[in-house]
């Protein structure tokens, strides 16, 4: 009973004592407002980021989600480059057994043309059975009246098309918008009022507009006339993205043939789309039909099975690469901020080391003192969440903005509640863990100090008189216990860049460069300092005594030199990065961009077209041979990317000459003699070097490839940097001249720039004599493309600035502490003799010279440690702004000064008075 | 000498610390006296004697290097740091020469504060009225709710006072408690003090070179150079 009754008194006072030490706390934070609104401003900036960025990503991942069969259109999908033979359907079916509905459906690009206009698009054949999944809504009501479905109310032939002929998915969604069963709206069924003969096609919206037809209109499309049938709003996949390389339409694929742009050469994607009965797991059948395909094509297929899971995988690559990169800013905003509430309260810690010495004189054990101050930083840290979380909800609706065109326009931002939590991690036990360092002062604390003093300058409390060697003592214990406790920080930034980057190796790489910066700042600046001793024999007095403060203060010189160096140097690092990413997508100057981009040209018609161009005063240019084909082999072993470009098929070319937008960075020029088929030897092979690294193919690798049926082996003798951004002819893989010379092939070619006025004559011109012909506008793709790259270096530019603003907090932050805290120095120069001006040129002396030291080496460490990352996380695109980083060292000198200058105007007209009461 | 009811034995306390040379400097040699139940004594000599020295190891706020100091039957140099925190909370009250108040609480807070930390011993309602009641001791009732920024010099110090006696010390240190005042303020104050111990039969242990306070003592150890020596 005794027991019982003693643990409930021992219970009752630790609750007692928490609750005081809660009071005590809130107490304190309530009497240091500024260093309070300092921190939790400093925290939130570095916050607000990263949580409105897991909430981003968070939505991407919901978006997926919720359209996950519609973004396939099927649970699974068989895709292949050429028709499906009966061999392959077979096996589709006895692996996927009954009850399965099917769609075909066949794409590819293609000449559209209207009345006036002519325009490249993305066909969609499809069957009376699409979709599976999801529905077509069309810009009005009224265009749902048209009867006619896109295809005859025929039974598709082959094994597995079911009878129901009419469009059915999303019909419960949207049930006024869509096409409604049974009201024969398929284009490809002739239009039965009036123009029988036309059968119908459903425009995109942007596809409508870029034509300048409606429905009802007649547009023309290789050889048949096809009449719209509808402009669509959205359709099954359109919940993936908002930009395509090519409006899309779609037709019935039953009048396919007709249209004659199905021949040979022609770059046709078939697919079969499956929607599994009841609750058969789309995922295993999708790796048993693999597994059966495979087994029939010896490891090789030419035909490609997708779940509806694989499809959301490779959209969530899509947005990985992008959400990756300013995840490591955001990153860099919280270390930022990390740095930052440190470094304040390391000040204020060592601004209430008495108050501290006093409690424990009064009985407070070394651990409630820490108590006390764990408690100030969680309820700092919880003030700080609760803002982060409230900024977060206002930059997170300008992702959509900021994205707009890239992300789908159905796309809803929502807060995720994991970003709260992950929030309140690190803004509550993520504050103190930040801190933690700092709480070594407290352990070498001793209340002796009260009858003492207290070095509060160099954060050092004095347990001893101030001896050298005690001095050093204690300052080495201090330095191995802040060592020790600022492990648990290090853990969680590193935790961080593994989680954000998603790999460990990237992650730890990016951790480790940070890491190694803080020693090397840490070296530099503790050099630096003890240089300065050395010129504080200046007969400047006032020179000197600032020389003489940076020296005799070394501790806080060290603190303030490396901090704001590491500043300095992250606000450098993501700008440096992103000027080799802009430099990349920018339009490349020199090279001259052509007007028309030419595919699909059969070989007979080279000499025709060329005709044609040269009537009308312009030339064929770059006419480049292109054949498919597979790679069976590398070094012998088979081929099978599962990582990288997940696909087999690739497009071969060969060239008499490099073309200007490319040039060998490693080995020799392709052999120009012919390749002898007799020979031996094997072919000579070039390779992009981007696909030799991702396939970690080097020089004098073989390759062995399948082209149209025909082995072929080869040996890589060089590697080639291609300007993709030219839209040049440019392929991943050149053959030896005269491999292909016999292979059935189409011709890719450019057409140089002309009069604006004279493009959209030109390019109807072309479409009307040359119909298979695929014509792209490149100074419509260019401005399309340069339209998404604006939108994306903006969304860059925003993270990189949120760096820089939690930057410039921090830099602030250290300033004025680090002039409050000389506050009592500078007073007593005034009682000395000395005036404002005099004052002035001490505090400009002192932290102009720590910050424009501090901000050269952060730049050169910015600028080495940039090329490092470019190099490995964005294909070494990397260039010198020497315009920012001079403008860096300019502003953050000029910073330093203007801060500590701002920070001590209020003790500069302090009145010397105050030294007497600052006891 | 040994003394009927002694609540501190200093025996044998040598303190030395590290120098820039060779040899550390010795700032308390081979300290003995006990002090009875009750009695007031001064800690006097010159600068440099070790009179702080020896004030910190009575406090148990730093440790000798030999020797030990026996307060109310227990030896403070062998207890580990939290159990010495305790001990100190509940048997000394410190008063220091520059009041050490804590800056943001109110004088009724300060005195409360020690109690508060003794949580096991005082419930609320018992804190506030025995802090208002020593408010009323030292004369600033109406000065409660003042922080220290707020008060003078000699009104901080009684706050001091009243905090070291809050928890009813076995033992009251205090050092130079006038040191910061005036003469006639500090007069004031050590009125306070030494009223306010008489009326407790509180033992006083008083660290000061001003020999008008210290001749208010029952006893007086001087220090010279380290060593002790007695006076009437």
């Amino acid at each position: 009973m005794e027991g019982v009754k003693l643990n409930k008194e021992k219970t009752a006072g630790s609750t007692k004592k928490i609750r005081l030490w809660m009071k005590m706390a809130l107490r304190e934070i309530i009497r240091n407002p500024g260093f309070a609104l300092f921190f939790i401003v400093n925290l939130s900036v570095g916050l607000a980021g990263f949580i409105a960025l897991h909430s981003f990503n968070h939505s991407i991942d919901n978006h997926l989600k919720q359209n996950l069969n519609e973004i396939l259109g099927a649970d699974i999908a068989v895709q292949a480059s050429r028709p499906f033979s009966e061999e392959d359907i077979q096996v589709m079916d006895r692996v996927l057994g009954d009850g399965v509905m099917e769609s075909r459906q066949v794409t590819f690009f293609s000449m559209l043309s209207g009345e006036e206009n002519s325009r490249l698009v993305r066909v969609v054949a499809v069957d009376n059975s699409f979709p599976l999944y999801g529905n077509f809504v069309f810009e009005n009501r009224a265009n749902l009246e048209h009867p006619g479905p896109l295809n005859p109310a025929v039974k598709h032939p082959g094994p597995g098309s079911h009878p129901d002929q009419s469009v059915q998915s999303g019909q419960a969604d949207h049930p006024d918008q869509s096409v409604q069963s049974g009201q024969t709206d398929h284009p490809d069924q002739s239009v039965q009022s009036g123009q029988r003969d036309h059968p119908g096609l459903w425009l995109t919206r942007e596809a409508s507009l870029a034509l300048g037809v409606d429905t009802g209109e007649i547009v023309r499309m290789g050889n048949l006339d096809f009449k719209v049938a509808g402009v669509l709003i959205s359709y099954p996949d359109s919940s993936i993205t908002a930009f395509e390389f090519a409006p899309r339409i779609y037709m019935g694929i039953s009048h396919l043939e007709n249209t004659g742009l199905t021949g040979f050469g022609s770059r046709i994607r078939y697919a079969i789309f499956y929607k599994l009965p009841g609750k058969i797991d789309a995922k295993q059948k999708a790796q048993e039909l693999t597994r059966h395909i495979q087994n029939i094509f010896d490891g090789t297929p030419p035909i490609t099975v997708q779940s509806s899971e694989d499809a959301n995988r490779n959209l969530d690559r899509f947005f990985g690469y992008f959400t990756g990169y300013m995840g490591l800013v955001a990153i860099v905003a919280i270390f930022l901020a990390g740095i930052g509430t440190a470094y304040l309260f390391r000040g204020y810690i060592n601004a209430h080391l008495r108050e501290t010495a006093i409690l424990m004189t009064l009985g407070a054990r070394r651990s409630e003192t820490c108590l006390l101050l764990i408690f100030q930083l969680m309820l700092m840290g919880l003030a700080a969440t609760i803002l982060s979380v409230l900024l977060s909800f206002l930059i997170l609706p300008l992702f959509p903005g900021l994205l707009g065109g890239i992300i789908p326009e159905n796309f809803e931002t929502a807060a995720a509640p994991s970003g709260i939590i992950l929030a309140a991690f690190l803004g509550i036990p993520g504050s103190v863990i930040f801190c933690l360092p700092v709480f070594a002062g407290i352990y070498t604390l001793k209340p002796v100090v009260l009858l003492r003093g207290i070095d509060e300058t160099g954060g050092v409390a004095l347990g001893n008189p101030g001896t050298k060697e005690s001095k050093n003592s204690i300052i080495k214990k201090e330095f191995i216990i802040s060592a020790l406790s600022g492990v648990p920080a290090l853990l969680t930034f590193w935790i961080l860049a593994v989680w954000q980057s998603g790999s460990m190796e990237q992650g730890t790489i990016f951790f480790a460069v940070f890491f190694a910066v803080m020693v090397i700042m840490a070296i530099i600046g503790f050099s630096m300092i003890a240089l300065v001793e050395k010129f504080c024999a200046t007969p400047r007095v006032m020179i000197k005594i600032a020389l003489r403060n940076l020296h005799r203060h070394k501790v806080s010189s060290m603190a303030c030199f490396v901090t704001i160096a590491m500043g300095a140097f992250l606000m450098n690092l993501i700008p440096q990065i992103k000027n080799g990413i802009q430099e990349e997508i920018a339009r490349p100057e020199g090279l001259k961009i052509p007007g028309f981009f030419l595919i699909d040209i059969q070989p007979e018609q080279l000499s025709p077209l060329g005709e044609f161009l040269h009537d009308n005063g312009l030339a064929l240019t770059n006419a480049s041979p292109m054949v498919r084909g597979r790679i069976t082999s590398v070094n012998g072993e088979a081929f099978n990317d599962k990582g990288t470009f997940r696909r087999r098929e690739f497009n071969f070319s060969c060239r008499e000459s490099l073309d200007i937008s490319e040039t060998i960075i490693k080995g020799k020029a392709l052999n120009p003699e012919p390749w002898d088929f007799e020979s031996d030897l094997p072919m000579e092979i070039s390779l992009e070097e981007g696909f030799a690294e991702r396939l970690h193919l080097n020089i004098g690798d073989s390759m062995t490839f399948d082209i149209q049926g025909i082995p072929m082996e080869g040996r890589v003798v060089n590697l080639r940097k291609v300007r993709w951004n030219s839209f040049q002819p440019n392929f991943f893989i050149l053959f030896q001249k005269g491999v292909l010379d016999d292979a059935p092939r189409t011709y890719l070619a450019s057409i140089p720039q002309m009069p604006q006025k004279e493009r959209m004559e030109l390019q109807n011109d072309l479409v009307r004599n040359f119909p298979n012909i695929s014509v792209l506008d490149v100074n419509r793709t260019v401005n399309q493309m340069l339209g998404i790259t604006d939108r994306l270096t903006f969304a860059i530019n925003f993270m990189a600035w949120l760096a820089v603003g939690a930057g410039l907090v921090v830099l602030f932050s250290i300033v004025r502490h680090e002039t409050r805290k000389r506050s009592w120095e500078i007073n007593l120069l005034k009682v000395l003799g000395a005036g404002f001006s005099h004052v002035r040129l001490i505090v400009l002396v002192e932290f102009g010279f720590l910050g424009f030291s501090a901000a050269i080496f952060a730049v050169l460490l910015s600028l080495a440690a940039s090329y490092g990352i470019s190099w490995l996380f964005f294909e070494g695109l990397w260039s010198f702004g020497w315009g920012y980083a001079l403008l860096s060292i300019a502003a953050i000198t000029g910073i330093s000064i203007l801060t500590a200058l701002a920070a001590a105007g209020r003790v500069i007209r302090q009145k010397p008075v105050s030294l007497l009461n600052s006891i | 000498m040994t003394l009927k009811n002694t609540i501190l034995k200093v025996n044998g306390l040598w303190k030395s610390y590290p120098q820039a040379g060779p040899l550390p400097i010795t700032v308390l040699k081979d300290v003995d006296f006990e002090i009875g139940k009750g009695e007031t004594v001064a800690v006097t000599g010159q600068s440099g004697s070790g009179k702080s020295t020896l004030m910190a190891l009575m406090a148990g706020l730093d440790s000798p290097d030999r020797g030990s100091v026996v307060l109310d039957g227990q030896d403070i140099n062998l207890m580990n740091e939290d159990q010495l925190a305790r001990f100190r909370a509940s048997h000394i009250g410190i008063i220091f020469q520059q009041f050490h108040l804590m800056p943001h609480l109110t004088a009724q807070e300060n005195i409360m504060l020690p109690m508060e930390i003794l949580t096991m011993k005082y419930d609320h309602l018992g804190i506030v009225r025995r802090a208002r009641e020593l408010l009323g001791m030292v004369g600033l009732d109406d000065r409660r709710d003042h922080t220290p920024a707020k008060l003078s010099g000699g009104e901080c110090q009684r706050v001091a006072i009243a905090r070291a006696l809050a928890v009813e010390p076995l033992i009251l240190l205090a050092d130079e408690p006038t040191g910061n005042l005036d003469n006639s303020t500090g007069e004031k104050v050590a009125d306070t003090l030494f009223h306010l111990v008489n009326s407790c039969s509180m033992t006083l242990i008083v660290v000061t070179h001003n020999m008008k306070l210290a001749s208010r003592c029952q006893r007086v150890i001087k220090l010279e150079k380290g060593r002790c020596t007695w006076e009437e």
